[in-house]
């Protein structure tokens, strides 16, 4: 797999006006671990789950096409009356379990409150019942004469989304980070200043795993921004941090993971060195590679390839818009360089992708070292479409389908970007649009 | 090369330097201030970007040059190392940010020592039977289609707040108080720990609702 592949659109989801309803804002993409399921989170708390439609023989092409599957409130605003706080609906993070049966879970978070969901399908309901009408009234029951047992019969198919378990008041600060451990049974979720492990099946408990609160709050410099278990070793995760630092714990080494056992830091390019350094170095995003040997890091400007075996600094260092370096002032002003890009793997691990402004993309080959910047656009949604590189000038002289840097669109970000774990299908998420891109097969 | 005793002169040129340099750091400066006074009237405040906010206004009250001297090919000096007085100004500023992030948030006594693998039960209130908050999680269980919401306090009445109660605390002995005080929190949030005031505060909660 390279970026030498073509990109073709397949769908757009989401309103078409411009006139975008704050919560309709999609704030978390994520694919199952088969590709089928696509989730989407908005600020509203509400969960959209698409299901790709069986590939058609005579139209391959198609395989990239999403139907709407379930929707369902997953969240609801809620007002803490002892401290006089709201509590915003926001789904933060979607987070598919591995499949085990017909029923599919998930976990979905907002800044306080986790919830396993299971989505199953029924075609079927009970009829016949003795003691109730089929419209559901109980009958009377000196009316009843004889027994039966009741049958079920085929019905329309229903997809229902139930909430499973509801895990609460465990986290002080917003919850950030959600990451199912590869054991099947335990997850962890990250707030700015603490980590806490939960067995999946025991909501009134959870075990704090790393504490970074300092005694002195006047002391505190540092916030975890991300956190994910590693995907084979389930005693081991990592978190990221303001500071642009990693930090890998086991698990093992002491049940409170503290002092951590690796800490991935690049000391600072002396070159560079502005206001704006350490908040251009905060840590967005960080994911292990599928294989589990590499980790990948999205700071402001950048996005980082960790060896877990070497520290000192990364293996590959891919610069997303380095234009902007010299915009840091403005970003700062009007608050965009406090944005949160997200970052993904290609199933292979191959090529990664994160998001940027004007809806514009960044696909990362590590294989050819080669980029290409992609935008998602509504002009530009003929199916199939192949889409064309986009070029961002930073001189004085701007080529033709150029776009210049003070033209881009800073209200336009893509911050949520999913990868189909084994198909060249993408899911990008523009402010309130989801739109999806597969690969232009010859 | 200066000579000894040979007062430094400023170049024009550095000069020019100093006063763009100068002028960067004061707008940065002036920025900072204006965004963490924005950053508290957020309704949904980020610690991450006060954190961010407050780090930059130390980083900026570490950088006062002492005698507006830029360095020179012979001075080692170095432009990010400039130190002088800590502008107290901006030290007390930090110092205030960052305490005011603690207050609404993770209030009351810390908690003490963290004994490993010791559980955080979720947070109960004093009273409260453990046994009743695992009947009030267990209904999730029993939940079949319908999402439960959470609805505000003025839609609440008492009588929707008993429908939650598992009817065999009705049983336990005690009576009536310790009815009322195994009825599930108002709202789902975060309880700090158990202290004095916290106890006082809840309990004067429940009065109100019983007269009401």
């Amino acid at each position: 797999m390279c970026v030498g592949v073509q990109w073709c659109f397949s769908q757009v989801k989401g309103a078409v006006d411009d006139d975008v309803a704050e919560a309709d804002i999609i704030s978390t993409v994520e694919f199952n671990h088969s590709g089928e399921l696509l989730a989407t989170g908005d600020k509203g708390g509400r969960i959209v789950i698409f299901q790709q439609e069986p590939e058609s023989g005579n139209q391959p092409q198609c395989r990239a096409e999403y139907n709407v599957y379930s929707t369902f409130q997953s969240h609801e605003p809620e007002f803490d009356y002892l401290k006089s706080l709201e509590i915003e609906e926001k789904i933060n993070k979607i987070r598919w379990l591995p499949q085990k049966n017909a029923a599919h879970f998930l976990l979905s978070t907002n800044d306080k409150t986790i919830k396993l969901w299971k989505i199953s399908e029924r075609d079927k309901r009970p009829e016949g019942y003795n003691l109730k009408e089929e419209n559901g009234r109980y009958k009377d029951p000196y009316s009843i004469t004889a027994l039966r047992v009741p049958v079920f019969r085929p019905t329309d198919l229903m997809v229902e989304a139930s909430p499973r378990r509801v895990f609460s008041n465990a986290h002080t600060y917003h919850i950030n980070s959600i990451s199912v451990n590869s054991d099947c049974e335990t997850y962890l979720s990250a707030d700015d200043l603490r980590i806490n492990l939960w067995h999946l099946e025991i909501t009134d408990h959870s075990f704090n795993i790393v504490d970074i609160k300092p005694a002195n709050m006047e002391d505190l410099t540092e916030v975890i921004t991300a956190s994910e278990f590693h995907p084979n070793q389930c005693n081991t995760f990592v978190y990221s941090s303001s500071k642009g630092a990693v930090r890998l714990c086991d698990m093992r080494a002491a049940a409170l993971c503290d002092q951590h056992t690796k800490i991935f830091e690049e000391p600072e390019d002396p070159n560079y060195r502005s206001f704006f350094s350490e908040i251009i170095s905060s840590i967005s995003d960080v994911k292990f590679s599928h294989t589990g040997r590499y980790m990948m890091t999205r700071d402001y400007l950048s996005v980082k390839i960790w060896d877990l075996n070497m520290e000192t600094r990364p293996v590959e260092t891919y610069q997303v818009h380095e234009y902007l370096r010299s915009k840091l002032c403005s970003l700062y002003e009007n608050d965009c360089i406090f944005d949160k890009f997200e970052c993904c793997w290609s199933g292979n691990d191959s090529v990664v992708m994160t998001g940027s402004y004007n809806n514009f993309f960044r696909m990362l080959d590590r294989g050819s070292g080669q980029d290409v910047t992609l935008e998602a656009s509504r002009e530009n949604i003929q199916p199939q479409s192949v889409l064309r590189p986009c070029n961002v000038s930073t001189g004085g002289k701007r080529k033709k389908d150029e776009i210049g840097v003070d033209s881009l669109d800073f209200n336009k970000k893509i911050l949520h970007t999913a990868w189909h774990p084994l198909d060249n299908i993408i899911a990008v998420a523009t402010i309130n649009n989801l739109y999806i891109f597969n690969d232009q097969l010859n | 090369m200066i000579l000894k005793g040979e007062k430094r002169k400023v170049r024009p040129e550095d000069q020019e330097v100093l006063l763009g340099w100068e002028n960067q750091r004061q707008l940065v400066l002036s920025l900072s201030f204006i965004k963490h006074q924005h950053g508290q009237e957020l309704l949904e405040p980020s610690l991450r970007r006060q954190v961010l906010i407050a780090n930059t206004l130390r980083q900026l009250s570490a950088l006062v040059p002492e005698n507006q001297v830029p360095p020179s090919d012979d001075d080692e000096e170095d432009w990010g190392s400039m130190s002088a007085e800590p502008d107290f100004e901006v030290t007390a500023a930090v110092a205030s940010i960052l305490t005011a992030l603690d207050a609404p948030m993770d209030g009351g006594p810390q908690v003490g020592l963290r004994a490993p693998l010791r559980a955080l039960e979720n947070l109960l209130e004093p009273g409260w039977d453990k046994a009743a908050a695992q009947a009030y999680g267990e209904l999730w269980e029993n939940k079949d289609v319908e999402v439960m919401r959470f609805g505000s306090l003025g839609d609440v009445t008492v009588e929707e707040l008993f429908h939650d109660i598992d009817t065999s605390l009705l049983q336990s002995d005690g009576g009536g108080e310790d009815l009322l005080r195994c009825l599930p929190p108002l709202v789902p949030s975060p309880i700090p720990p158990p202290s004095a005031n916290h106890c006082f505060d809840l309990d004067h909660l429940m009065e109100v609702l019983v007269k009401s």
